[in-house]
């Protein structure tokens, strides 16, 4: 029999993901063979593996490699992104371990399946075949689907469950048959060779509903208006923690497939989709500021917002230029810093059972917990674009990468759109602060050790990206994809 | 005519008809018959068979099913390695070990967890 | 005669069926099961392509997209106790 030539394996390439299933394993074996004592220690052990799978990632930056026959590719793009998913996934862990052991979820399963849905995420970023793509997308979604009713006894958390494993089964439908259609109109699934062929196939239906079919399905990943309809309740529904990780280190990944198809499968329609990508843009950042505008609830404001963060990212998107692109890469950044520090101190002053999470129950937190209304304020001010924070620098980039390319109108609506986000910010601000306590009795608010550290680094990250981006800038523009 | 061809196995079909026919026929005629309750249930189930459908059943088949769709799945992937096994060599053995002592943690979870007890 | 033409359309067809099944029922069982659908239309187009190519990737992605189809429906399924029954504590 005449052996089989098996493609050259570059294994140091993949280091950060075999690291990531490693302490997933062991996550899950502890929690089967040790003692309850144990457990205290898995979300410490979740987050070390995420920073030394984050080192490795980082050690990889100017390394370019094509390997697994093409499936996998590691560039800076996706060490780029890589570390992104290494500090949500880390600084997720982070704030998951006060929460986890208050709800009783405090189970190996927990993180291991953070973990896993982080190695779906790095396959993502370094897919170049539709087979690696997909593979990371479901590796990444049925792990998030465990994620989101990780908390049994909370009615909301497994309705959240249900719906986004309905909606993430059914928006895979739709990508997984694009790809099948784009396999049929060229012959392959490597995102070059398709990228080849489809200089040929201009006006070809089948490649053309393929493209469209897989547009929709990425919309849905990165909840796109109007493909948004899961986010609000399943954000609000899904234990805090877990909605500080989806709604930042998933988007990343669905993001950084998006760029990679449309940059390197699809350059021949670059003329045709940023008409397409631009709508998508200004329809999401207008619909989720304008209902997150009317809530009452913070975590629902949160998940409304978190879909107006994805339109100004979609601006990068559109703009279909290697700034654009490492724009949209740095926002992605700064988001993840942003919003996990968000969410730590809605952790923090939602209490046990995240029972008291609307604006009223943050009236008088200025005095109350001064230090945790501060960084409160300094996240909401990030999120907002305000200067001199991450937000700011990040926004700036993004929309000066539209301005360049002469999409003036888009970075008009965007930055419209910031400042009508800016009031429904500020209410939070002006809740903490000017309001006095209705009286209603809330918990005490006591910062637990694992989340002060998450809040104490995520507000640093947020001043220096913000005052001092130029050196993250330039990594992220040498992460640029060829358009 | 091309229908011509398939007249061999409408044939086939009869013959096989008629045989499963009258053996079930010499069975129903010739067999003694002893009809008692357990005989006439579905053995090796454990579940009452006639009951409204609406009714609960034991979440322990649930796992079980659950159980066999993840495993029997998997074993799609030692199929074509197998039948490729001598052309793939060392290489492909060892990266199906690798595979294999994987899905055998996820056993191993399983089993630890009790999700296999049936008690 | 039946040309790749008619197994595209078959696809077309279960992938609609598939669809509009998610979108109208409200039984979860029903919406998984048309879930399978729209995922199984993708694998016959793809076997469709590969047969007609001669090219092996179409099969191949046809296995992967069977294992996780498999993974998706044990993790449905899991969903439907939880949610038609009152959650206990204990046990999975």
């Amino acid at each position: 029999m005449t052996p089989i030539k098996i493609p050259s394996i570059a294994l140091d390439a993949i280091g950060p993901e075999m690291v990531l299933t490693a302490t997933a394993m062991v996550l899950l074996m502890i929690e089967v063979f040790a003692d309850k004592k144990g457990r205290d220690h898995l979300g410490y052990i979740a987050l070390g593996g995420s920073v030394l799978a984050g080192a490795l990632a980082y050690k990889l930056s100017g390394v370019s490699v094509t390997t697994f026959g093409g499936l996998y590719v590691v560039d800076n793009f996706s060490t780029f992104f890589k570390i992104i998913f290494m500090i949500s996934a880390g600084l997720t862990a982070l704030i998951s371990v006060k929460y986890a052991q208050d709800e009783g979820i405090n189970h190996g399963e927990y993180y291991a399946m953070i973990l896993f849905a982080t190695v779906g995420m790095c396959v993502m970023a370094s897919a170049r075949d539709l087979i690696t793509i997909f593979m990371g997308v479901e590796v990444m979604s049925i792990a998030l689907y465990v994620l989101a009713g990780m908390t049994r006894t909370r009615e909301v958390s497994n309705e959240a469950s249900l719906k986004y494993f309905i909606l993430g089964a059914f928006s895979s439908g739709f990508l997984l048959y694009g790809m099948a259609l784009v396999y049929g109109a060229t012959g392959t699934t490597q995102l070059q060779a398709i990228g080849k062929a489809a200089g040929l196939l201009t006006g070809n239906p089948m490649f053309i509903a393929g493209a469209v079919m897989m547009t929709i399905g990425f919309a849905f990943k990165v909840a796109a208006v109007p493909f948004h309809m899961w986010t609000p309740d399943v954000y609000q529904g899904s234990p805090a923690p877990v909605t500080a990780f989806m709604s930042t280190g998933p988007k990343a990944a669905a993001f950084a497939a998006f760029l990679r198809v449309f940059a390197e499968a699809f350059p021949a329609m670059k003329e045709d989709w940023w008409v397409i990508i631009w709508s998508l843009a200004v329809l999401t950042m207008t619909m989720g500021n304008v209902v997150a505008l009317v809530q009452n609830d913070v975590k629902r404001m949160l998940a409304y917002s978190s879909i107006a963060h994805a339109g100004y990212i979609l601006v990068g998107l559109a703009v279909a230029s290697p700034a654009g692109s490492s724009g949209a890469a740095f926002y992605l950044l700064v988001y993840a810093f942003m919003n996990i520090g968000a969410f730590a101190l809605l952790i923090v002053a939602a209490g046990k059972g995240e029972r008291t999470t609307t604006y009223q129950d943050f009236s008088g937190m200025g005095r109350r917990s001064p230090l945790t209304a501060l960084a409160l304020t300094i996240m909401v001010f990030s999120l907002a674009g305000i200067p001199p924070t991450a937000g700011f620098a990040g926004k700036f980039y993004l929309f000066m990468s539209a301005l360049e390319k002469g999409f003036v109108w888009l970075a008009v609506i965007a930055v419209i759109n910031s400042v009508v986000s800016v009031f429904y910010y500020l209410k939070l601000v002006v809740y903490m602060y000017m309001r006095d306590e209705d009286g209603e009795a809330r918990p005490e608010i006591s910062v637990a050790a694992p989340l002060a550290v998450a809040a104490v680094v995520t507000v640093c990250a947020v001043m220096w990206l913000g005052v001092m981006p130029a050196k993250y800038i330039d990594f992220a523009k040498s992460a640029f994809l060829p358009f | 005519m091309i229908l011509n061809q398939y007249i061999p196995v409408i044939l086939m079909m009869l013959v096989a008809a008629g045989v499963a026919v009258a053996v079930l026929g010499l069975a129903e005629f010739l067999g003694p018959k002893v009809v008692f309750r357990e005989k006439m249930e579905p053995f090796e189930c454990g579940e009452n068979p006639i009951v409204s459908p609406k009714q609960r059943f034991s979440v322990r088949f649930y796992l079980i099913a659950l159980m066999f769709i993840i495993f029997d799945i998997e074993a799609v992937f030692l199929f074509p390695w197998a039948v490729n096994f001598q052309a793939l060599g060392l290489f492909g053995f060892v990266e199906m070990m690798i595979f294999v002592f994987i899905l055998a943690l996820g056993l191993a979870y399983v089993w630890k967890k009790g999700a296999l007890e049936w008690e | 005669m039946i040309t790749v033409n008619h197994y595209i359309a078959l696809s077309a067809v279960l992938f609609v069926i598939g669809v509009v099944g998610v979108l109208t029922r409200r039984n979860i069982i029903i919406v998984m099961m048309s879930i399978e659908i729209m995922l199984n239309a993708a694998n016959l187009l793809l076997v469709t392509f590969a047969r007609q190519s001669g090219d092996m990737t179409g099969h191949v992605f046809v296995f992967m997209v069977m294992a996780v189809a498999a993974a998706e429906a044990a993790r449905g399924a899991c969903d439907h106790p939880r949610v038609v029954q009152e959650p206990r504590d204990g046990g999975y």
